[in-house]
């Protein structure tokens, strides 16, 4: 694994060859090249769980769960795929699992803005109110069902094509964007006391 | 109009009037269509209230969107992704979605050595625990008049649900012998005579709970002090139980790796914050109950006698303590 892979903060760029070397290596079994894999992506995986779950323990438990599917089927993992796009569909699938299985959880950030008005925000309220749209967005997608969650946090969390997120999801692209549609409706619709005061 | 435009302009007559567009928004406001798709949604919207207000909506959500962000991992991930391909090589914890007797060929070296460690560890355990005390086991209260009283009223066995494939602790069993203490002691020591407790030597069951060296003479509130002990196994997973108590009063936390699921009979569970913590409530009579994890352990409080600011201080101690612990690995 080449020395300049790994940056000055501990996070790993790939370039493809070096990922499908990373990956040759993964497949032998060399630990390191484990533990960079697991460095490359571990952003992106607990990013996604944490906008899926929207519980910072939820997040790192599906984390671990992910990578750990993943390194026990990495043998199965063809070279001929794009690696990202099978990591997603790992991170997705077990999001989805994760809440079946903890339907009965009441999700966090259920106190959301909801349809209430919020006026009167002043220029140095500006940040907190940044925030608590971040918030009440992070809540209202969390209670997405989960094909549609999936659409929007593929597109905006990880900023991918309708067709990147249509391989990974298994659909058209056409159906991504009737997707992203039904959860941009539904977050105006929840948020809409945020509209006009958004920053 | 809108209406009209879909029902009674023939498209061929007039194509800019065709039907609604609604579909396709969101590409639309992407930009990511075609030009002359683009195009004819731009006519269509030219004229169309109906999709207007509906791109209108969809640009404000796409807008809400923006504001997910990406954010770092955190510290510790590795170690606690080790850690469960370890347990899995143990074979103690099948991890789902791993085929069973496909081990990975790096950790097989480590399995070895972790079973060779074990085995160890095991015997040592054994031999340890004929010649040490049994902490965990019923408590007189005469031998020490600060401890509080154990009564023998029965103790229904705890039970575990099976929930989409995975064990869940119910601590229904558990609190039970809260619910029966006598009025002037809230809780009552619970025998570990039960068919899926052992007693663990206190080191054991401290450092199962994820407490650090440093921690272990500590108490997570002034005057009250580690009781009583014990672990059970659900799912393959160890949970402890720590007995805290004052001489009156006293409060349990069970302790287990972050893969196991508490729960309280049928009872539901709502996300709260004490004291700034973020944790979920269980529904449970009698008592107050807060689930919370910190890193690789999920933890859950169970007292009827602590109020929030106590609770809160327990639950930042067992954090803390937990936090630096992995620390110190």
């Amino acid at each position: 694994m080449p020395v300049d892979a790994v940056n000055a903060v501990g996070t790993v760029n790939l370039v493809n060859d070096q990922q499908t070397d990373l990956l040759e290596a993964c497949q032998r079994g060399e630990r390191e090249a484990l533990r960079l894999l697991f460095e490359a992506h571990k952003d992106k995986v607990y990013s996604l769980a944490l906008r899926s779950t929207g519980d910072s323990a939820a997040a790192w438990d599906l984390t671990q769960e992910v990578f750990i599917k993943v390194f026990s089927k990495l043998g199965e993992f063809r070279q001929q795929a794009k690696f990202e796009t099978w990591l997603y569909r790992i991170v997705i699938n077990t999001c989805i699992d994760e809440q079946r299985k903890n339907s009965r959880f009441v999700p966090f950030d259920e106190q959301t803005t909801g349809g209430k008005e919020v006026s009167e925000i002043r220029p140095q309220e500006k940040s907190y109110l940044r925030r608590q749209v971040k918030e009440a967005v992070e809540g209202a997608v969390s209670r997405l069902t989960p094909k549609v969650r999936a659409a929007i946090l593929l597109r905006y969390v990880e900023g991918l094509s309708y067709e990147e997120i249509g391989e990974i999801l298994g659909c058209p692209a056409g159906t991504v964007a009737a997707r992203l549609n039904r959860g941009h409706k539904i977050l105006a619709r929840e948020l809409a006391g945020f509209r006009g005061v958004m920053p | 109009m809108s209406i009209l435009c879909i029902k009674f302009w023939p498209t061929t007559l007039w194509p800019g009037r065709r039907k609604h567009v609604i579909d396709d928004l969101s590409a639309f406001a992407d930009g990511v269509l075609p030009a002359d798709q683009s195009e004819r949604i731009s006519e269509h919207l030219g004229h169309c209230q109906s999709c207007r207000e509906e791109y209108d909506e969809i640009r404000f959500g796409a807008a809400l969107a923006t504001h997910l962000l990406g954010v770092q991992a955190p510290e510790g991930l590795w170690s606690s992704v080790v850690s469960r391909l370890e347990d899995h090589q143990e074979g103690t914890a099948p991890t789902a979605g791993m085929p069973r007797g496909r081990a990975m060929p790096v950790f097989a070296t480590w399995a070895a050595a972790i079973t060779l460690a074990l085995l160890v560890g095991l015997l040592a355990y054994l031999g340890a625990s004929r010649v040490l005390p049994r902490p965990g086991g019923r408590i007189n209260a005469s031998a020490n008049a600060s401890e509080p009283a154990v009564s023998q009223l029965p103790v229904t066995a705890p039970s575990a649900r099976v929930s989409a494939g995975r064990e869940q602790f119910d601590l229904a069993a558990y609190v039970e012998p809260v619910m029966a203490a006598p009025r002037d002691a809230s809780f009552r020591v619970i025998s570990t005579a039960l068919p899926r407790f052992t007693s663990v030597d206190r080191q054991e069951a401290l450092r199962t709970a994820g407490l650090s060296s440093s921690a272990r003479d500590m108490a997570p509130l002034p005057g009250y002090r580690l009781v009583t002990y014990r672990a059970c196994r659900t799912d393959g997973e160890r949970v402890v139980q720590l007995v805290y108590g004052n001489g009156k009063q006293g409060f349990s936390v069970f302790v287990a790796p972050r893969g196991v699921d508490f729960s309280f009979g049928s009872g539901s569970c709502v996300e709260t914050h004490v004291g700034g913590i973020r944790c979920q409530k269980l529904e449970c009579p009698y008592q107050e109950t807060y689930s919370f994890s910190q890193g690789p352990y999920r933890c859950v409080l169970v007292s009827k006698s602590l109020n929030a600011t106590q609770a809160a201080t327990v639950m930042n101690y067992f954090m803390s303590a937990q936090k630096s612990s992995r620390g110190d690995r």
